[in-house]
């Protein structure tokens, strides 16, 4: 895939996330990417050739001529994410998500079976005065889940060549 | 080779059918929407502190808003709200331990917080008499009063910092309080301000479908609960 194709691909799943109501992943993705991607790197730092000497404000030259060599040390560094990372990340995003969201609702689902024989769980909004979801004992997503993280792994195979 | 379209294409087909839950409204969210998905993970982390209580021998009853107990169904709040609203009737577990006076769990409550402050606790425990006085008075429970809290975290890349900071100034109105911050992925800048700080928390926290075994992190939190139980217990006595 061309970079062209990595903007292209990441922004058509963006849409298509934010179309069906989980532009919230979308929003996480894209938090961490303006955060950018740190790493720490040992760098070369300066000092000063004459600590007594008063910095000159007024040339340039003469201010650079005072740094010397100084120890290394371990700084932090901030980068932007390649448009590659980008649609990995997303990609990663969806995959984590989808398949916590279905154990998390199978864990659940049995917990409240097994302790006090509920049969379903049901998320009321009350700002929106109506039920958001309803999760039913017994309903499984495990081959929807699955068809989805073959696709996205073999999307990031591709990705990759 | 399979080209960008066609992906794209297997990805929208794929993408519906496997998440949860099944939309009840066609009204989707933008961006900025709040999440209608991922609000399990809070019943999940019930689920961990009704098991803590049960190593600690405790006798659990689930009871809803109107003091009925809990018999096909479970009602949970979607975003936090009024520990009294009976506008639904949501679910909250009653948890009888040898050495302590009796809890309620309840998630997704407001808190009036140190600083009398609104907070919003996305799972709460605390005793049934400071519960049952804000039922009674229409009043929101006060955060000296509460056992323990926990902030939920359901993310897909690493959780923020920005969430890590949050927590910080949370735990600043909830002085003397147990407090966890627990997230379902890795967090290694929250988590290393957190250590820092010497704050509650895990990571990682999900349970691991088809597995026979739980999480190390699971067990963990599991672990913590009980022992904040123990230590409630020793206060109360």
């Amino acid at each position: 895939m061309t970079e062209e194709d990595f903007v292209y691909c990441y922004e058509q799943i963006a849409e298509e996330l934010t179309t069906t109501g989980r532009g919230w992943i979308v929003s996480q993705v894209e938090e961490r990417l303006n955060q950018g991607k740190t790493h720490m790197v040992k760098v070369e730092t300066l000092k000063l050739r004459d600590e007594t000497a008063q910095l000159s404000l007024f040339s340039e030259k003469e201010h650079g001529l005072q740094f010397q060599r100084g120890k290394s040390a371990e700084f932090l560094q901030l980068a932007d994410y390649t448009v590659q990372e980008r649609l990995f990340l997303l990609l990663d995003a969806i995959e984590v998500l989808v398949i916590h969201e279905m154990s998390l609702e199978d864990a659940v689902l049995t917990f409240f079976q097994d302790s006090a024989h509920v049969q379903s769980i049901e998320l009321y909004s009350e700002q929106e005065n109506r039920t958001v979801a309803l999760f039913q004992y017994g309903d499984s997503r495990q081959k929807d889940v699955e068809m989805l993280a073959s696709v996205v792994r073999k999307f990031r195979k591709e990705a990759t060549l | 080779m399979t080209t960008r379209d066609e992906l794209i294409a297997a990805i929208r087909r794929t993408l519906g059918p496997a998440f949860s839950p099944p939309p009840l409204s066609a009204g989707a969210t933008g961006r900025s929407g709040r999440s209608k998905d991922g609000h399990l993970y809070e019943q999940f982390l019930f689920s961990l502190v009704i098991r803590a209580a049960e190593r600690e021998n405790a006798n659990i009853t689930y009871w809803d808003a109107l003091g009925n107990q809990v018999a096909t169904a479970s009602v949970f709040r979607e975003g936090p709200g009024q520990i009294c609203s009976t506008r639904r009737p949501y679910t909250h577990a009653l948890i009888l331990l040898p050495d302590l006076p009796p809890l309620e769990v309840h998630v997704g409550v407001k808190v009036s917080g140190a600083s009398d402050v609104v907070h919003e606790c996305d799972f709460l425990v605390l005793p049934q008499v400071e519960a049952e006085t804000c039922r009674r008075q229409q009043v929101l429970p006060r955060s000296s009063r509460i056992v323990f809290a926990i902030e939920c975290k359901l993310y897909g890349p690493d959780v923020p910092l920005r969430e890590g900071r949050g927590f910080l100034g949370l735990t600043m109105d909830f002085p003397g309080k147990d407090l966890f911050f627990v997230t379902n992925v890795s967090s290694p800048s929250v988590v290393k301000l957190l250590e820092k700080k010497d704050r509650l928390w895990e990571h990682m926290v999900t349970p691991t479908p088809f597995a026979q075994t739980e999480p190390l992190e699971v067990e963990l939190l599991i672990s913590a609960f009980q022992k904040t139980f123990r230590r409630a217990a020793v206060e109360a006595t």
